[in-house]
């Protein structure tokens, strides 16, 4: 799977879990913070994306992500490497 | 997002997710009842309060819970309908409000001691609003903290709902309140409820600013559930004798390390975790509730402010809090 494709899917789950951000350009250098998001809403947005990936990622490793990038690297990673 | 209402079947039901992770799985699951064993009494639940645990548990990030199947518990209100041997407190079709180990459900079986009669001037949506805030504040404040007149207290986060509890026994002792809160309605609302000093939950500026408005002394008592650098920064605002109240969980299950200087000044620090109080300690907490409950009988206190949901709805619930957006309590009816 490629990056872009993992991308569209975080993204998609951002603006599922969070009000008002439909019509928003979610720009990926920004953190979910940025977006407004409460941190049980960044869980939520991570498992759902997990989820649809079919991966599973440990909660140590994606504690110190900074922004959407890192996240979509991270899952891109592991997606493709299957670790 | 919308959410579908979940299909409601016949009871008795009960909550549960098979995998934590996404609230969009909670469903309700036919069950069966169980019949109460001594010392325990069966209440048909009219009303359930939701607690952050049961989201945390439900997100699959509650500390020291297992990723498997989870139900939910906490505050409930309801009508009795079985009796355990021996209980002689209670009648059939008693009004009552406890908290339940799955309260998410349309009977519960609860243990007496966490069970006492629903004050007659309130609804289940109202009393439920009760248990679980009312007696951590309670425990912290009064119990632990030795909270007293003209004592300054900061709240952390005060309008959830030990917050908002903890806000009523302050005002009710005559303590002056210091509060924080996550955005400017919740602070606005705080205010409205004649708290002069409200500032922001989400810096750590708070800090300078109680230091500014006590003239270098800081607050006799502190209500913490924030977590990471929150900590170290609020002790360093405690005034000597000082008393720091943690009723979070994240620092205290990461074994986060805590610099122990600041306890020179004769402070103390105490872990608050009510759900192990009610299961170690029965009659303590029976004795601590019962008290509680006096205050709202007699008026002197009043449930917090609650949104309340049906039962089909118990997602968009569990939603509600994890938007961290609401103040006080959120209600779940089974009734409504």
């Amino acid at each position: 799977m490629n990056r872009e494709e993992v991308l569209n899917i975080v993204i998609k789950n951002i603006k599922l879990n969070v009000d008002g951000l439909e019509e928003t350009e979610i720009d990926p250098q920004k953190s979910m913070a940025a977006y407004g998001t409460s941190s049980l809403d960044i869980v939520e947005i991570v498992n759902s994306s997990l989820r649809e990936l079919k991966i599973k990622v440990p909660r140590t490793q994606l504690a110190g992500l900074m922004n959407i990038n890192d996240l979509v690297d991270k899952l891109t990673q592991v997606k493709n490497e299957g670790v | 997002m919308i959410d579908k209402p979940l299909f409601v079947p016949a009871p008795p039901f009960c909550l549960e997710i098979s995998t934590p992770g996404i609230l969009d799985e909670l469903t309700l699951q036919q069950t069966t009842r169980q019949p109460p064993a001594s010392g325990e009494v069966e209440i048909q639940v009219c009303a359930v309060g939701l607690n952050f645990k049961e989201v945390m548990k439900a997100l699959g990030i509650y500390p020291g819970n297992s990723e498997e199947y989870v139900t939910f518990g906490g505050d409930c209100g309801g009508k009795i309908v079985s009796l355990g041997e021996d209980v002689e407190e209670f009648e059939i079709a008693d009004e009552v409000i406890g908290i339940a180990a799955k309260s998410f459900s349309s009977f519960a079986t609860v243990p007496t001691h966490l069970v006492v009669p629903k004050p007659a001037n309130l609804s289940f949506e109202e009393a439920v609003t009760i248990p679980g805030a009312f007696l951590t504040a309670y425990y912290a404040l009064y119990h632990l903290g030795r909270l007293k007149k003209g004592d300054r207290i900061l709240i952390h986060a005060a309008t959830g709902g030990v917050g908002l509890a903890a806000v009523e026994l302050s005002q009710m002792v005559g303590a002056e309140i210091f509060a924080t809160a996550g955005n400017p309605q919740k602070r606005e609302f705080l205010r409205s409820l004649g708290i002069k000093y409200v500032m922001d939950s989400r810096s750590v500026a708070f800090a300078d600013e109680v230091m500014e408005l006590t003239d270098g002394k800081g607050v006799d008592v502190i209500l913490n559930s924030l977590a990471g650098e929150f900590i170290p920064k609020s002790l360093s605002v405690l005034a000597k004798f000082g008393r720091f109240l943690e009723i979070g969980k994240r620092d205290i299950y990461e074994n986060s390390q805590l610099a122990l200087y600041p306890f020179r000044n004769n402070l103390s620090f105490f872990a608050i975790d009510l759900g192990q109080v009610w299961l170690e300690r029965p009659d303590f907490t029976l004795s601590l509730f019962r008290e509680v409950m006096r205050c709202f009988e007699d008026g002197i206190l009043k449930p917090l402010p609650h949104k309340i949901f049906p039962i089909g709805e118990v997602v968009s619930a569990f939603r509600y809090m994890r938007k961290a957006q609401h103040i006080g309590k959120i209600v779940v009816s089974l009734t409504k």
